[in-house]
């Protein structure tokens, strides 16, 4: 980061002042300088001497860039007479060569130690692929709309070329002969929280964090499990919801249909989406047993003796993905003959079990589903409903940025902290174009129902 | 009523005893079961026998002396206005349906409930219930562990009678695979989990089996195992070749606790039926007398610590009870204490080879270390 030869422009520039400072006779001792920065806020501190007359700071500006080498600016100077101390407030992205000389009426002291800071308060984005973009562009967008990129900035982290890059991005880079070192985000104090997209990336960063750790911010993770995670803020509706709405749904169709419902349920178990699929399943289970204990207790037969309608699980069966598995599935069934079918997995998979199976009622977990695949099934979609489903990613990404917005706000500027951000960030609930979200939040969004229309997607409740 | 000299054995044990007046109010222990039939006489036989005393079951009150009486009922219902009643001090129980009533709203929360051999994992959210049996996530996991080690990555299937039991252990076990997902273990594949009968159970005449689709499910789904989770006439439905079951369609069946015992002629090459611990001795032949054995021994120990009063206090009483710990020493089924029901899952898996013979090895499976099931040896 600071190369030898900046760092020797500054000590020569210091040396030269030193140099004309030294003509007195017995000035005071060199002070022992000490900064403290919390926030934005910098402090400076140092031993106070009796036989000194005044102090005076000099400062060299030298503020953060993210491409090329550091600049430093001119040498200056502040007048500081007797004081102890000294504090201000800077802007994100100042930084600083600082040293501190003291001065009687005999003449300078010699330079104390120099010190270098640099303010760059940042929350780290993750969202590496193409399918990102729209992540990205909302969550830029609420940071610009709110003003926010000036107390803190976005490092979006887009691209990397291989796990040992990522590695060295979150664990940092020990400084060698030929090389500056590098603080990862992990250790980097500055990285105040950082965005991620799905499950498996939310479990990797909060699996490596230490206890002064940031803000960790998912926007689509929806498995269950994620939601007692330390410092972890899911911002798309867990399983439970879907899997509430779903049977919902159901059992709406049951009652409907003023019989015995029969259903079976598909779980997608195929590589990259079966944590995803079986958690929602488990959540689809607690509902269903619920019920199903619930009658075992209470029964279902009306006074006339007549059993009243009510959505029975006649089996589960899992689904690889591949057409041999479809195929057997279809063959079940056929036996089987339920009414629906619940299928919970992998939007891309779902085409091979419905071409086998086109003639089921199914109702689909959240996901892509092209409409001219599924334009002649029966087919019902959960859909995360954003009020505007064509842009859900801007969206979801716009809440982000509005809800890390909303936290950065309430914060002073000494405040911009890990530790305050994270706990603040616990007691907000902010209003988002996609629900309501925050850790206290139970819902943090809902789910739309959509069937195959005569044009496209409709929703239908 | 039988009255038996317990206080001389506390006096042996070094319990300081002031006085046994017989103007000394009654502390009660009540043990609630839900029939008189073998299993439950057996609850009533261990309970006493871990008190040190001698059950008749002609008698239904047992003076401990020293203040304290056992009293024997037969009618679960009973159980939630039992622990209104102040000078009850304790009850114990003996099904997770009738267990689960210590839980509802109207039952006082300031006693001791010890649940023999209830395995509900509901039953777990019950502060003053001591559980001494290991719960269904616990068996759900031990079962999920075996078939693993015997299957490897192969496909398995759950057949389950939906009700209340079987669901809770067909839940255990879907958490279970799915702990195994997220920690990335490439085990067992679950193909399909089907119900047994067409619908919930009503009543028994209500109920019919399915015996034709589940068969022919599992031969379509090519299946190696099967996880049962069920009762006795539902596993000899679906593999009693009398009755017209076929326990060929697959190679190995996983039974769970309610189907144990198997007696040796329903039994065949390739099942494995797991079931609480049954510790070796020959003082019953059912496994509910060594849970209701520890239940009695455990409260005697808790009458220990709490000694003599006329005026019983059961929130003290209860909180001695969260105090005391039956070493693996004083126990038959394993150490006891409020935290270990799922600490330590201890099994009897029985074991059928090809003649029909029956072996049974004893598993512990320490939940706390998620370490798998360590056969403790083979019988």
């Amino acid at each position: 980061m600071i190369n030898g030869t900046v760092k020797m422009r500054v000590s020569i520039s210091l040396l030269m002042w030193m140099a004309l400072s030294l003509v007195y006779a017995l000035p005071p001792e060199a002070p022992v300088l000490r900064l403290e920065i919390k926030g934005l806020q910098v402090s400076a501190k140092w031993n106070y001497a009796d036989d000194v007359s005044g102090y005076r700071l000099l400062y060299a500006y030298a503020p953060h860039h993210n491409d090329g080498p550091l600049k430093i600016g001119p040498l200056q100077s502040i007048e500081l007479g007797t004081q102890a101390s000294f504090t201000t407030t800077l802007r994100n992205g100042d930084g600083f060569y600082v040293a501190l000389q003291a001065y009687n009426a005999d003449g300078n002291s010699p330079l104390s130690n120099i010190e270098h800071f640099m303010l760059d308060k940042k929350i780290v984005v993750l969202l590496p692929t193409t399918d990102d973009v729209a992540l990205q562009e909302g969550i830029k967008k609420a940071f610009a709309d709110k003003g926010t990129e000036q107390r803190v900035r976005l490092e979006i982290v887009d691209s990397w070329r291989e796990n040992d890059e990522l590695k060295k991005m979150f664990y940092g880079v020990r400084q060698t002969d030929e090389e500056a070192g590098r603080r990862g985000y992990i250790d980097d104090p500055n990285v105040l929280a950082i965005v991620t997209r799905n499950t498996g990336n939310a479990l990797a960063v909060t699996s490596q964090l230490r206890d002064d750790r940031p803000l960790v911010v998912s926007c689509t993770a929806t498995t269950t499990l994620l939601k007692n995670r330390r410092g972890l803020l899911l911002m798309a509706p867990s399983n439970s919801v879907q899997a509430d709405r779903m049977y919902q749904h159901l059992s709406l169709e049951a009652a409907n249909d003023e019989r015995m419902f029969k259903y079976a349920v598909i779980l997608g178990n195929d590589p990259g989406i079966v944590i995803y699929s079986v958690d929602l399943y488990n959540e689809l289970l607690r509902n269903i047993f619920l019920v199903e204990t619930t009658i075992q207790v209470k029964g279902r037969v009306d006074n006339d003796g007549n059993v009243q309608p009510f959505a029975q699980m006649v089996g589960t069966f899992t689904f690889d993905g591949t057409e041999a598995q479809a195929e057997k599935i279809a063959s079940v069934m056929e036996a089987l003959a339920p009414d629906a079918a619940i299928y919970v997995g992998s939007s891309s998979s779902f085409k091979t079990l419905y071409d086998k199976n086109p003639n089921l009622k199914w109702v689909v977990s959240d996901g892509s589903y092209k409409y001219e695949d599924f334009k002649d099934g029966e087919i019902r979609r959960l859909n995360f409903g954003s009020g505007d489903s064509q842009n859900l990613y801007q969206n979801l990404g716009y809440d982000v940025g509005g809800f890390l917005a909303e936290v950065i706000d309430t914060l002073g500027d000494s405040r911009l902290e890990r530790s305050t951000l994270l706990e603040k960030a616990k007691e907000i609930t902010y209003e988002g174009k996609t629900g309501t979200k925050g850790f206290a939040v139970e819902k943090n969004g809902w789910y739309e129902i959509l069937k195959a229309g005569d044009e496209g997607w409709e929703k239908i409740d | 009523m039988v009255k038996i000299p317990i206080i001389l054995k506390m006096l042996v044990t070094g319990a300081f005893i002031v006085c046994a007046s017989s103007a000394m109010a009654a502390n009660k222990i009540v043990c609630i079961t839900p029939d008189d039939k073998p299993k439950s006489q057996a609850i009533h036989e261990g309970l006493l026998a871990g008190m040190g005393v001698k059950y008749d079951s002609s008698v239904s009150s047992y003076d401990l002396g020293n203040g304290y009486v056992v009293e024997i009922q037969t009618d679960s219902s009973t159980l939630i206005a039992k622990t209104q009643q102040k000078e009850v001090i304790a009850v114990v129980c003996r099904t997770s349906s009738s267990c689960a009533l210590a839980l509802d709203e109207a039952a006082a929360k300031d006693l001791l409930v010890v649940a023999t051999t209830a395995t509900s994992s509901s039953l777990k959210v019950g502060s003053n219930l001591l559980r001494l049996s290991p719960s269904n996530i616990a068996q759900a996991r031990a079962i999920y562990q075996e078939i693993s080690t015997d299957i490897g990555k192969q496909r398995f299937a759950m057949v389950y009678e939906p009700e209340t039991y079987a669901l809770d252990l067909y839940n255990g076990l879907i958490a279970e695979y799915f702990f195994e997902l997220f920690l990335g273990v490439n085990g067992p594949i679950l193909a399909a989990a089907i119900p047994l009968h067409e619908y919930i159970n009503l009543d028994d005449t209500q109920k019919s089996v399915r015996l034709s689709h589940v068969k022919s499910v599992l031969q379509q789904l090519d299946v190696e195992a099967v996880a049962y989770f069920g009762f006795s006439d539902g596993f000899a439905a679906l593999t009693d070749t009398r009755v017209g079951g076929d326990p060929t369609v697959v190679n190995r069946w996983y039974v769970g606790d309610a189907v144990y015992p198997v007696e040796p002629d329903k039994g065949f090459a390739g099942l494995k039926v797991f079931g609480l611990y049954q510790p070796k001795g020959d003082e019953s032949v059912y496994n509910q007398y060594y849970y209701a054995y520890d239940a009695g021994k455990f409260l005697i120990k808790v009458i220990e610590n709490y000694g003599v009063t006329d005026n019983p206090e059961r929130a003290k009483f209860l909180e001695i009870a969260k105090n005391t710990e039956l070493s693996d020493d004083e126990a038959k089924t394993g150490r006891k204490t409020f935290e270990t029901a799922d600490e330590f899952g201890i099994f009897t898996v029985q074991m059928f080879d090809i003649e029909r013979n029956v072996q049974s090895k004893a598993v512990i499976f320490n939940a706390a270390h998620a370490g798998g099931m360590t056969p403790e040896g083979t019988e």
